[in-house]
């Protein structure tokens, strides 16, 4: 029963030619390991925190159980063990989650000393994929709250192994690897049974996640009565800001779509404390230091922060409304644009405090203040269009995966990945800041004006079952 | 002026041909349903229509423009099955936001009538996503009817409703005096809402005529096994 539920829950959530693909990337990984040789330890550790508060952050706020809808419908009432049930929905889940560990870390593998490579190392690999893996079940049917306080708790615990630290989950690039070791291992043996008790009752968490999900109501309403056509696609997409979940990097991520509307005056003063934070930050070690590390983390978190507010872009568009409403080319434009524009301005007080930053002689800062200004907008755009050119995915549903993870679909993310290589090539020099600003910006207005694009983009969403 | 014209329109998916030198017409005015067996090509007509595909080839045309012109779009409403409003916007938002789109005038009071009317009224905050799935179509029909369409597709607008609410879009379509196209599987529906027919199956029309024309082919059974014969018959 266990093999063929397996075959069926992986087969249904992910395409053949993914699966496939994910395995060569896993069979390379292991092999490579063994031939490389170390590198300079030092530079990598600050990334390995990194990433690994990123993951944290992303399984835990951004976690979802891969189902689909037709589990809920047909797989949940069928009269299997539970059991078997919960172990094939996890492993699953640890295709869809636990395997960007080694996607995302592994890289960083031939960086450890040789010693740690063939002991600990994966040892910590692994407990560290269970470990999120487990998180992001668990997280599910968690209040947003809640599992705000789980993701801060584990990125202070994570950073701490940068104060020396050595109980820390990033204990191994302390030196303390056994602590580190044993603080990953600790969280997996505590998580995963959490995790799979959930499983077991999937159908209850399914249910409850989504009536705690969000309230019904929204609180307060936007008024489009009397406004013009192209003021009424601005109120709603520039003033305010959207996130939707889930990325997809060879499998990787979330199994459900959630999508959270955040007015962007409300965001503004956020963003605004964030930035002042970072201005301090950056005075402070600025006179000592290389910042362009620091505007490097900054740089990738607001990547991901556009990502995260690029996917539901087409995939909550709605075709027969807005699109048969007015020209439906002039209509992807403007609400293109117009999500450009609030990411703009939602980044704006850290470009403003890059210039600052500048103006007090801190080298690299006006590079980033390009990057922030000009590279992440126009990339935000090159991200959407790509998106819908490749493989559009409407989003109908809350808490349920949308569609397969498929192959395609990981080229979605190609975009985001051009844009963390160029926020690294901005910040080495001014010139290339320029030039590559100056492409981005020909780049992303050329596509968006381009009629011929809009035509296959609007195509390929009705392909694809936009309603 | 004729309302609808479908002229020896081709349209494939790859290699799944989905029309076949379909062709018919409608007057203004005209109410007819659109009958087919699954897969016969109603929704990808729909959507023809409504500017959201090309035909490969032939024609197809809203009172004299293209489908996808502005003359067309700003006088046709169009209900795809199974519809989906903007999951994060609450009701009133929903048909303010595409109020102000289409420029319809006198928003509010607009939408207050359809908020009476479907009895979506206690429900103008909510957020789609938390509506049921009967109260998304009553919406979805507000949305299609908001700005008093000439011309009116719509595909199974009567799913999921109950029936009080089943006769108030009855009354309500027939008050409007749009020429309509409906496309449907279920005969009461047809008959209910429409005076003509046009049967396709593989992407072509079977036959076309009044529904008391198709009534009369034969008294002796009911008007659903007449139309499943002529379905039969073309697979």
């Amino acid at each position: 029963m266990l093999r063929s539920l397996l075959k069926f829950v992986l087969l249904t959530r992910f395409s053949k030619a993914l699966l496939a693909f994910i395995a060569f990337i896993f069979v390379y990984y292991v092999l490579a390991f063994s031939e490389f040789s170390a590198h300079n330890f030092y530079s990598a550790r600050y990334l390995v925190v990194l990433f690994m508060i990123f993951l944290f952050v992303l399984s835990t706020l951004g976690g979802g159980i891969a189902i689909l809808k037709s589990d809920r419908d047909f797989l949940f009432i069928l009269p299997i063990p539970r059991r078997d049930l919960a172990v094939a929905l996890y492993t699953a889940q640890l295709i869809s989650m636990g395997l960007a560990v080694f996607f995302l870390l592994g890289y960083f593998y031939p960086f450890f000393p040789a010693a740690i490579r063939t002991s600990l190392l994966p040892l910590d690999i692994v407990a560290f994929s269970i470990s999120i893996t487990s998180l992001s079940i668990i997280s599910f049917s968690l209040q947003f709250y809640r599992r705000l306080l789980l993701a801060s708790f584990l990125s202070v615990w994570t950073a701490s192994a940068m104060l020396g630290l050595r109980l820390s989950p990033a204990g191994i690039i302390t030196g303390g690897e056994y602590l580190g070791s044993l603080s990953l291992v600790a969280l997996a043996v505590t998580t995963t049974p959490l995790a799979l008790k959930q499983l077991s009752s999937v159908e209850l968490e399914f249910m409850r996640s989504l009536i705690r999900a969000s309230s019904s109501d929204v609180k307060k309403q936007t008024d489009f009565a009397g406004l013009s056509p192209l003021r009424a696609i601005f109120s709603l997409n520039f003033f305010t800001v959207e996130f939707s979940g889930r990325m997809n990097t060879a499998g990787f991520g979330g199994g459900g779509y959630r999508s959270v509307r955040v007015r962007l005056v409300l965001l503004l003063p956020i963003m605004s404390l964030l930035a002042a934070l970072y201005l301090l930050l950056m005075l402070k070690i600025g006179t000592f230091a290389d910042v362009s590390f620091i505007t490097a983390i900054a740089s990738i978190y607001m990547i991901v922060f556009t990502l995260f507010m690029s996917l539901g872009v087409l995939g909550n568009e709605r075709l027969w409304l807005g699109f048969t409403s007015v020209n439906p080319f002039a209509y992807l434009r403007y609400v293109v644009a117009a999500r450009a524009l609030s990411v703009a301005s939602m980044f704006s007080p850290f470009a403003a405090a890059d210039i600052v930053l500048s103006l007090l002689g801190v080298r690299g800062a006006i590079n980033a203040a390009l990057l922030v200004a000009v590279v992440l907008p126009c990339n935000f755009i090159l991200v959407v269009l790509w998106s819908g050119y490749v493989s559009p995915v409407q989003i109908k549903e809350e808490g349920s995966m949308p569609s397969q993870f498929n192959l395609k679909q990981t080229l979605n993310v190609l975009p985001a990945l051009v844009s963390i290589a160029l926020a690294s090539i901005v910040t080495v020099s001014l010139i290339f800041a320029v030039i590559i600003s100056l492409v981005m910006l020909l780049s992303a207005f050329v596509t968006l004006t381009n009629k011929r694009v809009a035509e296959i983009i609007i195509r390929k969403m009705v392909d694809n079952g936009f309603v | 002026m004729e309302a609808v014209i479908v002229e020896n329109v081709y349209k494939s998916y790859g290699r799944v041909i989905a029309l076949r030198g379909l062709s018919f017409r409608l007057n203004q005015g005209d109410r007819c349903a659109l009958l087919g067996p699954n897969g016969a090509g109603k929704s990808t007509t729909l959507k023809i229509l409504a500017g959201l595909l090309k035909p490969d080839s032939g024609i197809a045309s809203i009172m004299g423009s293209e489908p996808s012109s502005i003359q067309a779009r700003s006088i046709l409403g169009y209900l795809p099955e199974d519809p989906s409003p903007y999951r994060t916007l609450s009701v009133r938002e929903n048909l303010e936001y595409i109020a102000a789109l289409r420029r319809v005038p006198d928003t509010k009071e607009r939408v207050d009538r359809m908020l009476d009317y479907l009895e979506l009224r206690e429900y103008e905050k909510s957020k789609v996503s938390k509506l049921s799935r009967g109260n998304v179509q009553k919406l979805s029909l507000a949305l299609s009817l908001l700005h008093e369409p000439k011309v009116i597709l719509l595909d199974e607008p009567l799913n999921y409703l109950d029936i009080p609410t089943q006769e108030k879009v009855i009354f309500l379509l027939k008050r409007m005096n749009s020429t309509m196209l409906v496309s449907t599987h279920i005969m009461s529906v047809a008959e209910r809402l429409t005076e003509q027919v046009v049967v396709i199956a593989k992407g072509n029309v079977i036959w076309k005529g009044g529904m008391d024309e198709l009534r009369g082919i034969s008294k002796d059974e009911p008007v659903e096994s007449i139309v499943a014969r002529m379905m039969t018959n073309a697979s």
